[in-house]
């Protein structure tokens, strides 16, 4: 019996300490973190939408079929309403994936795309996150886009990044939901 | 215990990368930049000299049956706690190196320089140990790194040498230039070794 309880003994305090130790040093490094990403996501959204100064968060009414949407921003400049930012957490391949999605009210179409966080393959499904990938979006008009293996022949399909279209797939299924909110509760 | 020895037995005689060929993932994947190899050799010798100090302070008191699961929880803890560090004061370096930081964890270097060496000795000679293994490490990341990024986008810690896009070699930042840039380096290594060993 005793070669079992000490074994077990050293393990549960070296987990012990080991969270107690991971505990404190999160409550430490909070409040930075927590700075770091507002500052990511400020900047990100200031990329999906640049003709606007100011966001606000607006309430939406969730549906079945947006249901990866987090938040969505008013972006506003002068006064007046120039688009809006829809931030997502669609399902990717190695997890979720925090992403935003600008729509511009002026000129009808996505103004942009940015991926804030993933957990997704390096090499392959996380150029997503790369400016090669996250240019496709910009200026498409509003209408689902669907992702194609070979080069876009249509104005709505979208490149897949090669040997990852579960994550392209993932990403722009998002951006189709964003457009999707936008077709209905604005326009 | 000569400690100048031991600090240069990581560095050159068993450097754990262009020697022992440890831990040759991570170094695929960050030394397509020479500021992403350093940051990371560095990073891992935080975290390695860290975890060897730990694990030789409590070596007498880990039961052998359950050492190995002893040893991972202790380095996940110290990764983690870089982790959390990185993410809260270096967050473009913590971008860069992505989710290599985690795979920290399992680096087989940090096992070997436990198992081998941090878990029979006493702190100091451990810390040294790990300390050279790191430098060690960090020159064979850096070299590997300075030569990819050079012969692969013309530039160097990002600042740009060479301009002319002809020069660049795709090829070597994509994972064969990786194991083209450390054959070479092993190749020149060894080399000033026999010609050293000659003159004797």
């Amino acid at each position: 019996m005793k070669n079992i309880l000490i074994p077990a003994l050293a393990l549960f305090l070296t987990t012990a300490i080991s969270t107690a130790l991971l505990g404190i040093a999160r409550d430490f490094t909070a409040a930075p973190i927590e700075m770091q990403r507002k500052k990511t996501q400020e900047k990100a959204m200031n990329e999906v939408l640049p003709d606007a100064s100011a966001f606000t968060e607006i309430s939406f009414s969730p549906k079945d079929s947006i249901k990866s949407i987090t938040r969505i921003f008013e972006g506003e400049k002068d006064g007046a309403v120039t688009g809006y930012v829809v931030e997502l957490s669609p399902s990717g391949y190695g997890g979720e994936i925090n992403m935003v999605v600008g729509i511009s009210k002026e000129n009808n179409l996505v103004s942009g795309m940015r991926i804030l966080n993933h957990s997704e393959t390096p090499g392959l499904g996380a150029l997503a996150a790369e400016e090669n990938f996250y240019t496709r979006f910009n200026g498409k008009k509003l209408s689902p886009l669907t992702v194609v293996k070979t080069s876009p022949s249509a104005d709505n399909e979208i490149e897949a990044i090669t040997a990852s279209t579960i994550t392209s797939r993932a990403v722009t299924n998002a951006v189709n939901e964003a457009i999707e909110w936008y077709t209905e509760a604005v326009k | 215990m000569n400690y100048t020895k031991l600090l240069k037995r990581g560095i050159i005689e068993e450097n754990p990368v262009l020697v022992q060929l440890l831990a040759l993932c991570p170094l695929l994947a960050v030394t397509t930049s020479a500021i992403n190899a350093a940051a990371m050799g560095l990073s891992t010798t935080a975290v390695m000299i860290c975890a060897c100090c730990a694990i030789s302070l409590l070596r007498r008191l880990i039961p052998n049956e359950v050492r190995i699961a002893v040893f991972v929880v202790i380095v996940a803890t110290f990764v983690t706690l870089l982790q959390l560090v990185m993410e809260a004061y270096t967050p473009s370096i913590n971008e860069a190196l992505g989710i290599y930081i985690p795979l920290i964890v399992v680096n087989c270097m940090l096992f070997a320089r436990i198992e081998a060496f941090a878990s029979k000795n006493k702190v100091f000679p451990s810390a040294v140990d790990a300390l050279g293994m790191g430098i060690g490490y960090t020159i064979g990341l850096l070299t590997v790194g300075i030569m990819r990024e050079f012969f692969g986008t013309g530039s160097i810690f990002g600042i740009a040498l060479i301009r002319d896009p002809s020069f660049h070699m795709l090829i070597m930042v994509m994972a064969p230039g990786a194991f083209f840039a450390l054959g070479i380096i092993i190749m020149i290594k060894k080399y000033i070794e026999i010609k050293k060993a000659e003159k004797r």
